[in-house]
């Protein structure tokens, strides 16, 4: 087995989605391996039944488990390098999809405490920016549009409530 | 014939006007590259929610045939396939729009999409109540068969690595036991979280596996590149002749019939059966060294057989509750929240929802006809928009669709997990249909495993005893076998 503390395969460009699959696949095999004693304590066992409810999910647990250790070895006989700092360097290299998200879980935050018609107000012309675009007005205008027409269709056509203000309001 | 009047009865103006607003959306979303058909319905499908079921499936139905049809305008224009499966036909239509008959090959695409829907939409009639009327005679264990050989097929299929689809299947499989257990009731997996008791809600796996996963492999490319202005070519102002059509009658057909077929087959998908139709294509020509080069032959075959795999991919669907592939795994979704189970049950229970798909897989070829006819320049707009105003509004639609579902902003984080889960899959090129139908066919594929155990006294020899289902665990055996033996090769020969 190769260990390698440098990262591997991360380059710019094109070559930024080659990685090694057999850090992937450590990880899925340690979630499952987690998963073990996680399914014996959160899944409630129940008398008279031929079949425990916990058969299907250990089952899973397991299958996850085996393929992903053939995985993992077959991409190490492939000649694969198997490098754990791999994982570091793959959050530093995907670091704009994580402030991506992290801005998606501010939006839904706030959406609970300024509702969703305030949030998205403001939320959109913040994406259309980190999404490239330049033009500030067009993009003020364009959000203001399609926020509108959005809440419109859903809350009165639909019919779904959304979380509103917490002070009173939309 | 009773129940066909009944739905022709019931075909009234509003449902055909969700069709038609069904397949206008579709074709958007085909258009636009970036959004596949399957993300176009799953953010359709929160909407389709509050509608009653016949006007849903028509929306749907009248979606999935746009989206299909749509992937071929931006592969044609600008050489960016909407969706995978029209890869095939940017070949030539893109080479047509380069000599100046962007018309004549938009006009060609559209016409044999068309085509294609209606020939998969007959053989679908034909094929989906004859299996259907097989498969009532089978109990839990076979249908347990049938579900383990599916979803083996499936991540054998999708990718270049079986091992890959294989544990993308397991931890769909895992996160379908979230939630009660479908037989005692009981949690499982719920961490305490209150919210969690009803398991994963299928919409907020689905779009954040794949609308949520499409924004952030999107933002790889960064905000310049996102920013761009899309070049287009001009769309001359000649039309295809009815003559140039009726050329090409056999080809179409040819093609129409190969990707009904290839539908048929689990998880193969329109990409291998428009690439196959285009080589068959090629091989049946006169002229085959000019493929490529910019000849209608080559999208007629293409765009044909890429719409005939709507309704081959709806025959296991409807007969048998096994999706084929991404989008029927999101429709058989749909379908179970308004109440209709695809499988043998549906022909006799639901006859006339099952004519009502019938009928709108056929509206829905002329819907996009005519749909494509006359707002062919705006859809030609569209394609324009550029990703950086587009993505952003996608995202507000990826978490409305969401919240629709229950009201309940905790659904948004859920599909934020998953839409991680799904970039991490994507940058690993892990395929996403077996997590997805895994997670799908997962609960059913429990139900029907527990059920014949109980039947039969927890007998588990029960499964071997039985001889249908005994062929097709010796087949998933010989598909598993089959599969790694290929892989083995290819890596060999590469």
């Amino acid at each position: 087995m190769r260990f390698h503390s440098v990262p591997l395969n991360f380059k710019k460009g094109s070559d930024h989605l080659k990685k090694n699959d057999t850090t992937l696949y450590l990880c899925i095999f340690l979630f499952c391996a987690a998963m073990i004693p996680a399914t014996y304590q959160f899944v409630e066992g129940s008398e008279g039944y031929e079949v425990s409810p916990l058969f299907w999910p250990l089952m899973a647990v397991y299958l996850g488990l085996v393929f992903s250790a053939i995985a993992f070895v077959t991409g190490l006989k492939e000649g694969q390098k198997f490098a754990p700092a791999e994982i570091f360097t793959g959050i530093w290299a995907n670091r704009t999809q994580l402030v991506f998200l992290a801005i998606a879980i501010i939006y839904v935050l706030a959406m609970d405490y300024v509702g969703f018609l305030v949030a998205s107000l403001v939320m959109l012309p913040v994406l259309l920016l980190f999404f490239g675009y330049r033009k500030y007005v067009t993009g003020l205008v364009i959000s203001t549009a399609f926020v509108a027409v959005v809440f419109l269709l859903f809350s009165k056509v639909f019919k779904i409530h959304f979380p509103t203000w917490m002070l009173g309001g939309f | 014939m009773e129940a066909l009047q009944a739905v022709l009865s019931n075909i009234t103006f509003q449902n055909v006007l969700f069709l038609v607003g069904g397949a206008f959306a579709g074709i958007i979303g085909g258009a636009l590259p970036g959004i596949s058909p399957s993300m176009t319905i799953a953010l359709l499908l929160p909407m389709s929610l509050y509608l009653p079921p016949s006007y849903a499936i028509m929306t749907l139905i009248g979606a999935y045939q746009g989206a299909m049809y749509g992937g071929s305008i931006s592969a044609i224009l600008i050489n960016t396939p909407g969706t995978a499966s029209a890869a095939a036909t940017a070949f030539d239509g893109y080479q047509m729009a380069n000599n100046g008959k962007a018309g004549k090959a938009l006009g060609m695409a559209l016409t044999a999409s068309c085509t294609g829907g209606l020939i998969s939409s007959v053989i679908l009639i034909l094929l989906a109540k004859t299996l259907a009327n097989l498969s009532i005679q089978f109990g839990p264990a076979e249908y347990f068969g049938i579900m383990v050989l599916a979803l083996t097929l499936i991540a054998g299929v999708c990718g270049d690595s079986m091992l890959k689809g294989l544990v993308a299947a397991a931890l769909g499989l895992l996160a379908a036991t979230v939630g009660q257990d479908p037989v005692s009731g009981t949690d499982r997996l719920t961490f305490g979280i209150f919210d969690l008791f009803d398991g994963f809600t299928m919409l907020s796996v689905f779009i954040g596996v794949f609308a949520l996963s499409e924004l952030m492999m999107q933002l790889r490319a960064g905000g310049k590149v996102l920013n761009e202005p899309t070049q287009l070519l001009n769309v001359s102002s000649d039309r295809i002749t009815f003559r140039e059509y009726w050329s090409q009658k056999w080809n179409i057909l040819i093609s129409g019939i190969i990707g009904t077929f290839v539908g048929v087959l689990p998880g193969v998908g329109g990409s291998t059966a428009s690439f196959l139709a285009y080589a068959e294509a090629k091989r049946r020509s006169k002229y085959p060294e000019k493929f490529g080069t910019g000849i209608i032959d080559g999208v007629a075959a293409a765009e044909s057989a890429n719409n005939g795999v709507c309704g081959g991919a709806l025959v296991p669907m409807l007969a048998l509750g096994i999706p084929g592939d991404v989008v029927t795994a999101i429709l058989v979704g749909a379908f179970i929240a308004h109440g209709l189970k695809p499988g043998p049950l549906l022909f006799s229970q639901h006859i006339n929802d099952v004519y009502m798909i019938y009928v709108s897989l056929i509206l829905s070829c002329v819907a996009v006809l005519i749909l494509g006819m006359i707002f062919l320049p705006l859809f030609v707009r569209i394609v324009k928009i550029r990703k950086s105003i587009l993505f952003p509004c996608v995202f507000i639609l990826c978490i409305v669709g969401t919240y629709s579902v229950r009201s309940n902003l905790f659904d948004c984080f859920m599909m934020f997990a998953f839409g991680l889960l799904g970039y991490v899959l994507r940058c690993y090129k892990f395929q996403l249909a077996p997590f997805i139908i895994a997670f799908v066919l997962g609960p059913e594929a429990e139900l029907n495993f527990r059920l014949a155990l109980r039947i039969s006294g927890n007998n588990y020899m029960t499964f071997l005893e039985k001889p249908i289902c005994a062929t097709l665990l010796a087949l998933t055996l010989v598909s598993v076998y089959f599969f790694a033996f290929r892989s083995r090769k290819q890596k060999k020969s590469a």
